[in-house]
């Protein structure tokens, strides 16, 4: 039985970013920089045993876990952040310093307003805004209105919305927690091989989720047949309005589709069996190994969406934890032969 | 031995020195120009010149989006799809600076745009001017500040409050007059309305002093700005401004005739066609005065879910997308708009199978061919019409009278434009815009500058002029990355 654990801080500095320049300076394309820093530490913590090994008989095991942080400590000069968009559509990913790479940056979600069916929302202080996707103007209602149904106002007395530039928080999308459990026993001359994966301590902004209650005539969940109809109704789903894609996030960005990822997941399954000794001379083989196999066969999660272990912008990395119409890993089953002469 | 350590210190020493040459680190690149040599020869220089035109034609600005967007801004159409792709936030009054589609996409072509005038400017008096003298030099920069002109109207047609809401001093945009090749200068505070207005006017003073009367052939004439389009343009900017007596002034320069035929006496002779349909389907006509041209090469057209005819129209089912039909309860509604109008029976398309209809002025198939109009002589005519119509309050214009006729009766002409009152004719000018026109991008200007509420249309609730969502926020990124930028 081994014990390994390792202490690490990885700081990473001039980093060649493509530095954004303000689009009114008219530049076509970013100019690489050596700019910005950050920094990864943690532990690592890795057991390997054997707590069986007879004649027939063997079971190995490895367990190990990873507690990381990352933070961005420093941007290029002037700048305090980079936004990244999701395929060209919702801004969700802002890195920003003290903040790790790719933050997601919502509004919060208060819910529904159980009087009027509007989408509540709360601005940075906190206070309850109500959206309502098409005032009727003639009637004083107002698109963004207070709890008494008045005109939510900016100190000068114009009218003010809910935006993520004034009343974003920041989320954080990079589990602190990884790691995996794999196990191989030997009984005779069959093997099974289990392993075990698991990421814990972070969110996955649900962007398919905004889609499925999306108002502009798309597919939704069932869920909407619970939405808001008569006043007292206690719901999750806003009062329908035709067109409406702020109430449900995908104008506007909010925590209200913002998930824990946690998960544990059987990644990988395979049992095999090897032909013995004696038979292999008998034929002329030098191995031969007859497997099944199985990945993503099994997750526990309260992840609502198919998969939390998904991206819809792949590697990039400052766009990190954002599901948005994305399909989750394959299952896959396999089943196969060796033979080696 | 000894020979073979020579050898290799000579060589070692040979690598030394060839590394320590500095100019290795910048090479001059083999198959690409670069800043330093763009303004070498006269062909050089008129490549600079055309790529100004291509970067104010791209899709994402007045080759295709812009247009669309000062249109649906308006209550004549009906959003069709519902795609944020395609601006259904545009449509919808609601854009949030975070849409990358519209608000974001929009101001960084557009400010692409301007730099590319600045660095041209910079670059000619740097060297250009030397190359091909003056008379040239000054065509080609008055060229150049014609579009930069071009592209501070248009943003300051979304991205700022109206000049009639507190005569300009509103927040307008920052100001950029110098060209920007490297990083360092992000930073630069917004000019008031007015301020921006100041240099649009300074610029296209410059242009209509500076630029060729015409040019050799018809294309050329719609296609590259002559003295007529500076001019022309400006009874647009200062209608915007509501300086009517500056739109007369302009107006006079090229539609002096106090009765029809209008016509301009210098210059190219810009004219109305006598069938308006003739104007989209052969682009450069005299009634064309500035258009953008576009051909089938590919990056030479708006591209992909930019073309005008892309939201306009479907023609049977291979044609556009139709993102966007004519709402029953708009302008197609108007009676004044008679069932016999050449605007009516020759630029709607009825689908039969939906029964909705369409504007289709731009009718190609992808890759959307049509050529974008950036000014016609009928906007002309009707600009100077609504400043005469307003100045001469007293009474109806006979000038201005006779100036919308000329427009309304090219399409229909049974139906003459009668008004009892200033007020009237005033109201039926804007009628008239708005069936001539349609789908060319002018409605949320028209709204807006007259500080009118934006009407309702289908689900969309009406936006008066104190609301959030009557100008568009300003880009998400310009806020993040120009510390001195305000919003909206």
């Amino acid at each position: 039985m081994t014990f390994d654990i390792t202490y690490y801080k990885n700081n990473v500095t001039d980093l060649i970013l493509f530095v954004p320049q303000s689009p009114s300076a008219g530049l076509p394309t970013t100019i690489p920089q050596n700019v910005g820093k950050m920094y990864n530490k943690g532990i690592e913590f890795t057991v390997n045993a054997l707590p069986v090994a007879t004649k027939n008989f063997t079971w190995s095991t490895n367990f190990n876990f990873t507690q990381n942080k990352n933070e961005v400590t420093d941007l290029a000069p002037g700048l305090t952040e980079v936004l990244t968009a999701s395929s060209g559509l919702e801004t969700v990913n802002r890195t920003a310093i003290g903040y790790s790479l790719g933050s997601a940056w919502l509004v919060r979600s208060g819910g529904v307003d159980p009087a009027t069916g509007s989408r509540v929302l709360l601005n940075a202080a906190g206070k309850r805004i109500l959206y309502r996707f098409a005032p009727n103007t003639g009637a004083g209602q107002f698109q963004w209105s207070n709890e008494d149904g008045t005109r939510y106002n900016k100190a000068d007395g114009s009218a003010n919305t809910i935006n993520q530039r004034d009343d974003a928080v920041m989320y954080n999308v990079m589990p602190k927690y990884v790691g995996g459990f794999s196990n191989n026993f030997k009984y005779k001359n069959f093997e099974l091989d289990v392993l075990m994966t698991y990421q814990l301590g972070f969110y996955v902004y649900y962007g398919s989720f905004a889609g499925l209650h999306d108002q502009r005539f798309w597919n939704n969940a069932v869920d909407v047949l619970t939405a808001w109809k008569n006043p007292g109704d206690i719901t999750t789903v806003p009062r329908p309005v035709y067109g409406d894609n702020v109430s449900n996030g995908s104008g506007l960005p909010m925590d209200y589709n913002l998930f824990k990822g946690d998960f544990a997941k059987l990644k990988n399954l395979t049992l095999a069996y090897n032909i013995p000794g004696m038979v292999l001379g008998k034929l002329k083989l030098s191995n031969a190994r007859f497997f099944i196999s199985g990945q993503n066969l099994a997750i526990i999660t309260k992840y609502p969406g198919p998969d939390p272990e998904v991206s819809s912008n792949g590697n990039t990395s400052s766009a990190p934890g954002v599901d948005r119409n994305t399909i989750a890993n394959g299952r896959t089953i396999t089943a196969g032969v060796n033979i080696g002469f | 031995m000894k020979n073979k350590i020579k050898y290799l210190l000579s060589l070692t020493l040979v690598i030394l020195i060839s590394s320590c040459k500095r100019e290795l680190l910048t090479p001059i690149p083999q198959t690409s120009v670069t800043d330093a040599t763009a303004f070498d020869s006269p062909d050089r220089v008129l490549g600079q010149v055309r790529s100004l035109y291509a970067a104010l034609k791209n899709g994402n600005f007045y080759g295709g989006r812009y247009i669309v967007y000062g249109d649906i801004r308006g209550e004549d159409f009906i959003n069709e799809t519902t795609n944020l792709v395609t601006g259904s936030d545009v449509w919808s009054l609601n854009c949030a600076g975070t849409s990358q589609n519209s608000v974001k996409n929009l101001w960084s072509q557009a400010y692409y745009t301007i730099n590319l005038c600045n660095l041209f400017n910079d670059g000619m008096a740097a060297k250009g001017t030397a190359v091909v003298g003056t008379t040239v030099a000054n065509n080609y920069i008055a060229e150049s500040r014609l579009i930069r002109a071009l592209s501070y109207y248009s943003l300051l047609q979304l991205y700022a409050r109206p000049f009639a809401d507190g005569n300009g001093s509103k927040p307008g945009l920052p100001l950029r007059l110098t060209g920007i090749k490297g990083p360092g200068f992000s930073d630069l505070a917004r000019s008031t309305v007015a301020q921006v207005y100041t240099q649009i006017i300074a610029d296209l003073d410059f242009a209509e002093a500076n630029l060729p009367l015409t040019y050799t052939t018809a294309e050329l004439n719609t296609t590259r700005a002559n003295r007529n389009t500076a001019i022309a343009l400006k009874t647009r900017v200062y209608l915007t401004m509501q300086n009517y007596n500056a739109v007369i002034t302009e107006g006079n320069k090229i539609a002096s005739q106090s009765v029809a035929p209008f016509k301009a006496l210098t210059g190219v002779a810009d004219s109305l066609q006598p069938n308006i349909v003739t104007v989209f389907t052969t682009y450069n006509t005299t009634e064309s005065i500035f258009s953008l041209p576009m051909t089938s090469t590919g990056g030479d057209n708006p591209g992909t879910q930019n073309p005008l005819g892309f939201y306009f129209v479907r023609n049977g089912s291979s044609l556009g997308s139709a993102e966007y039909s004519l709402n029953t309860a708009g302008i197609l509604a108007n009676t004044n708009w008679s069932a016999t109008d050449a605007r009516r029976t020759s630029l709607v398309y009825t689908n039969t199978t939906t029964g909705k209809k369409f504007v289709s002025k731009f009718p190609g198939a992808s890759p959307y061919t049509d050529y974008p109009p950036v000014i016609r002589y009928s906007e002309v005519l009707l600009n100077l019409a609504e400043a005469l119509a307003r100045v001469n309050a007293g009474g109806v214009d006979a000038r201005a009278l006779a100036l919308v006729n000329a427009v309304r009766k090219r399409s229909d002409l049974g139906a003459s434009v009668t008004a009892a009152t200033s007020a009237d004719l005033v109201n039926a000018i804007l009628l008239e815009r708005r069936i001539e026109l349609l789908g060319e991008g002018f409605r949320s200007t028209d709204i807006l500058r007259l500080l009118q509420t934006i009407p309702a249309k289908g689900s969309i609730a009406a936006k008066t002029p104190s609301e959030q969502g009557y100008i568009w926020p300003i880009s998400s990124d310009e806020m993040s990355l120009n510390r001195l930028m305000t919003d909206n």
